[in-house]
């Protein structure tokens, strides 16, 4: 899965949500009286769409199908209705569908890189819109199917409840902002994080306990919801469903919508795309075009050409540029305790081919023993195989079958966690989410995770920061982060991956005390350093890593190991 | 793409049955060139080309336009097929590039552009379909009806794949290619322009693409809106195949269009959702395309 920069929602985000609601009320039928409300209805169906799709894009997911499991559920909810289910049901057996449907693409292109996912995504669409056009006697065929019974609510006493097209709008408008305000709320809450985390740096999540396709999936699904709710809801106020949600240009629309909201998130991309339908749908034809290309398709091809004008400034976002320097605390305040979970384990690892990639021939075989609460160090020249020895290490204590790999305590939840070369945090959160999904992996209370995360940011001088993204942190910074993470997890073996690379003096001395509180803690450390006078000063042994062949396939020195 | 073309008939003639198989390679051959370019255009960008048929029908299309004013076919074929290598070329220069190797914003800008370019054409060409002259001879098999643009079609995509496999494993090009994709640092290191073939990448997977796009315009009058159909199935041929080998490309090819022109014939309409369904689990189930 590759790397996917995604911002949580900030406080734009609620400016937004409010200017959405406003923006709702405002656009009340009162004030567009006497006109076809129909569009303007639709328009806000296909915001649910594109707030779907940047669910989906928050845990890394994105999908082109929005649109398209839109147009399932209106295309579900309408079959039903016409066969006399009450609506209010149609249009939820309509949106299950759609999130039922989204997982299950979700699941086939689990393997897929994003990108490749968003293809798959959009061929799947072609597929269901293929589909509509070979069954012509069920869906409709091209015109569509209809008429679809307007929106209606069964009353007690056998009565039914139909609402106008004024009333419809009411509705449809309600029901989308609130479903997209969960959504929002969702996304920027813990639940959020998670998705976030996991679909933005896959190897540090395993450490902490999130599943990248869990939370894959349950983004995509509740994606799918909103997609679904919207499109349900589009059918009954158009009174016919329609093939075209199925259509290249109907499935870029949410995807870019989403993009282009960033860290809007949610309620921002819902804004987005609920103006390019109005824009297509309503707007343009008011204006007298006609085509071609038809109103909604140069609606699609302005947010299109937005969206590359904005490129620029999409990748600015991923923190490239303005990276925040903080302070460096002072390295002599007390540590807070990082007591290992079940206690203090020791680590033996026996005879551990370190093989670079499956099939590859072993670059070195390891052996290590290491007492609870020691600090063992691990040396060796470049190209020995340190960094690939300790995920190997990790690797082999998560699965826990490996023999070669043993961590022994007196618990069996002692665990060994890695403390990766590079970077620090998952990207696609805060510092302070970060430091609180760690906190919560830790197995603490649920009231004693932000406190917990509280305390490591003001030791680490991170205060200024908790709002940031990790991603846009100094390197020396991130790396504090990176450690407060990892302790958070309550660790019995850390295993620190050239913790000092990179860092200033000042930074290299609050690592070097902090991983002494650590060992002096119970936590038992083994550190793959280059920097020998330091691994000195802190591993009372060390074991050399010497490269089974040297061979001239050994990196040059200074490329990571 | 051919849905209209078959029709149930039972049971199945020698001569229909050849015909199918011809019919079978020829749609393979146009998954095949297509799917070619994206392999292409991966291994030189590590980006999936999502707007492949978009530009390739934009070229297909331009040409056809052109015929239509009377310039002669071969010119126009050049002309069609400069266009879609020119655009491709500048998506990879105004679109990839910037985007600085982040696969999702890439991706998405290549959405975006094939959009833009999908309205442009349908603004500026305003015919509902443009059909590219192709060879009309036919030959009489039985009871069956064996095309000769059907032979070049899928003659033209056997031997662009040869021409590749030897392209990317005997020559400097392909070496280039192969370095580029390995790591940018390292092949810059011993002399590659990466810039350069990267955006040479893109160039002939749009040309690749161009033409295929002009071949099915030759057998089903283009619309701006084939090329989505064209280029996705393309790609799911190249997923399939592995985005290796150009064999493995072609191999991919013949199960889409061999699904497309079996479950057309035996389902009618049906055999486009199914090839559609086979494009995408060909796609989902594949190891490889990590990106």
């Amino acid at each position: 899965m590759s790397r996917v920069a995604l911002r949580p929602p900030g406080p734009r985000s609620w400016l937004v949500l409010l200017v959405l609601v406003v923006a709702g009320v405002a656009a009340t039928p009162a004030l567009l009286g006497g006109s076809d409300l129909t569009d303007v209805s639709l328009a806000v169906t296909r915001a649910a769409m594109a707030a779907g799709a940047a669910v989906a894009l928050s845990a890394g997911r994105p999908s082109l199908a929005m649109a398209g499991l839109g147009g399932a559920a209106g295309y579900t909810s309408a079959l039903a209705a016409i066969h006399g289910w009450p609506v209010p049901l149609a249009i939820s057996a309509g949106a299950a569908l759609a999130a039922f449907g989204a997982a299950t693409l979700g699941l086939l292109g689990a393997r897929l890189g994003a990108a490749a996912f968003a293809a798959f995504t959009l061929v799947a669409t072609l597929a269901g819109g293929a589909l509509l056009a070979a069954l012509p006697g069920v869906f409709g065929g091209s015109g569509g199917l209809q008429p679809v019974p307007p929106l209606s609510f069964p009353l007690p006493g056998g009565d039914t409840l139909t609402f106008s097209e004024v009333g419809t709008l009411h509705v449809t408008l309600t029901a989308c902002a609130l479903a997209v305000a969960v959504a929002a709320l969702l996304v920027q809450a813990l639940p959020g994080a998670r998705w976030r985390a996991a679909g933005s740096d896959p190897e540090r999540s395993a450490d902490a306990g999130l599943h990248p396709l869990r939370s894959g999936l349950a983004a995509l699904a509740t994606g799918g919801l909103l997609a679904g709710i919207g499109g349900a809801l589009g059918v009954h106020a158009a009174g016919v469903a329609s093939p075209s949600a199925f259509s290249a240009d109907a499935a870029v629309v949410p995807l870019l919508a989403a993009l282009l909201a960033g860290r809007g998130g949610p309620a921002l991309a819902a804004l987005i795309g609920g103006a390019t339908a109005a824009l297509g749908l309503r707007v343009l034809p008011n204006l007298g075009w006609s085509g071609p290309p038809s109103a909604d398709a140069l609606a699609t091809g302005i947010l299109a050409a937005a969206t590359l004008l904005a490129l620029p400034a999409l990748l600015r976002r991923g923190g490239v540029r303005g990276e925040r320097v903080l302070p460096a605390p002072p390295p002599e305040a007390p540590w807070p305790g990082v007591a290992p979970q079940g206690g203090p384990a020791g680590l033996r690892v026996t005879a551990l081919a370190v093989v670079p990639e499956r099939g590859a021939a072993p670059l070195a075989v390891l052996d290590l023993d290491v007492l609870p609460g020691a600090v063992h160090g691990l040396a060796g020249p470049n190209g020995a195989g340190k960094s690939t020895a300790l995920r190997a290490v990790a690797t082999g204590a998560r699965h826990g079958g490996e023999q070669a790999v043993r961590v022994h305590g007196a618990s069996q939840d002692a665990r060994a966690v890695l403390l990766p070369q590079a970077g620090g945090g998952w990207p696609g959160t805060t510092v302070e989410e970060t430091l609180r999904l760690a906190a919560r992996a830790g197995h603490r209370p649920r009231g004693e995770t932000r406190r917990a995360a509280g305390t490591w940011i003001a030791r680490l001088g991170l205060t200024g920061a908790t709002g940031a993204l990790c991603e846009t942190l100094s390197h020396g910074a991130r790396r504090r982060v990176e450690l407060a993470r990892v302790l958070l997890l309550r660790p019995a073996v850390l295993l620190c991956d050239e913790p000092l690379a990179g860092l200033g003096d000042a930074d290299r001395a609050l690592v070097l005390a902090c991983l002494r509180a650590a060992a002096a803690d119970g936590v038992t450390l083994v550190v793959a350093e280059h920097d020998r006078a330091s691994l000195s000063r802190l591993a009372a042994a060390t074991t050399e890593l010497r490269p089974l062949d040297p061979g001239p396939a050994a990196a040059p020195d200074g490329a990571p190991a | 793409m051919r849905g209209d073309v078959h029709q149930r008939r039972a049971p199945v003639s020698g001569g229909t049955a050849l015909q199918l198989c011809l019919d079978g390679l020829a749609t393979s051959g146009l998954y095949a060139l297509t799917g070619l370019g994206v392999q292409l255009a991966y291994a030189g960008s590590g980006v999936l080309h999502l707007a492949a048929g978009d530009v390739a029908v934009a070229g297909a299309i331009a040409a056809a336009a052109v015929v239509g004013g009377g310039v002669p076919v071969p010119l126009a074929a050049l002309i069609g097929l400069a266009a879609a290598a020119l655009l491709s070329g500048a998506m990879e220069r105004g679109l990839v590039r910037p985007s600085g190797g982040r696969a999702v914003v890439a991706t998405a800008a290549l959405v975006a552009g094939g959009a833009v370019l999908r309205q442009a054409v349908a603004a500026v060409f305003t015919h509902s379909a443009y059909a590219f002259p192709a060879l009309q001879a036919t030959w009489h098999v039985g009871d069956g009806v064996l095309r000769a643009s059907d032979a070049v079609t899928a003659g033209v995509a056997l031997a662009v794949a040869a021409a590749l496999a030897v392209l990317l494993g005997r020559t400097r090009a392909g070496a280039a290619l192969r370095a580029t994709a390995g790591g940018e640092a390292a092949a810059e290191s011993i002399g590659v322009d990466t810039r350069r073939v990267r955006a040479a990448s893109f160039a002939a997977a749009g040309l690749l693409a161009g033409l295929a796009a002009l071949l099915a315009a030759g057998r089903i009058a283009a619309t701006p809106a084939s090329g989505v159909g064209l280029g996705l199935k393309g790609l799911c041929a190249a997923a399939a195949g592995g985005l290796g080998s150009p064999l493995g490309v072609c191999l991919g090819a013949v199960l889409i269009g061999g699904t497309e022109v079996g479950t057309t014939f035996a389902l009618g309409g049906g055999g486009e959702a199914i090839t559609f369904a086979v494009a995408a689990l060909a796609l989902g189930l594949r190891r490889g395309v990590r990106r």
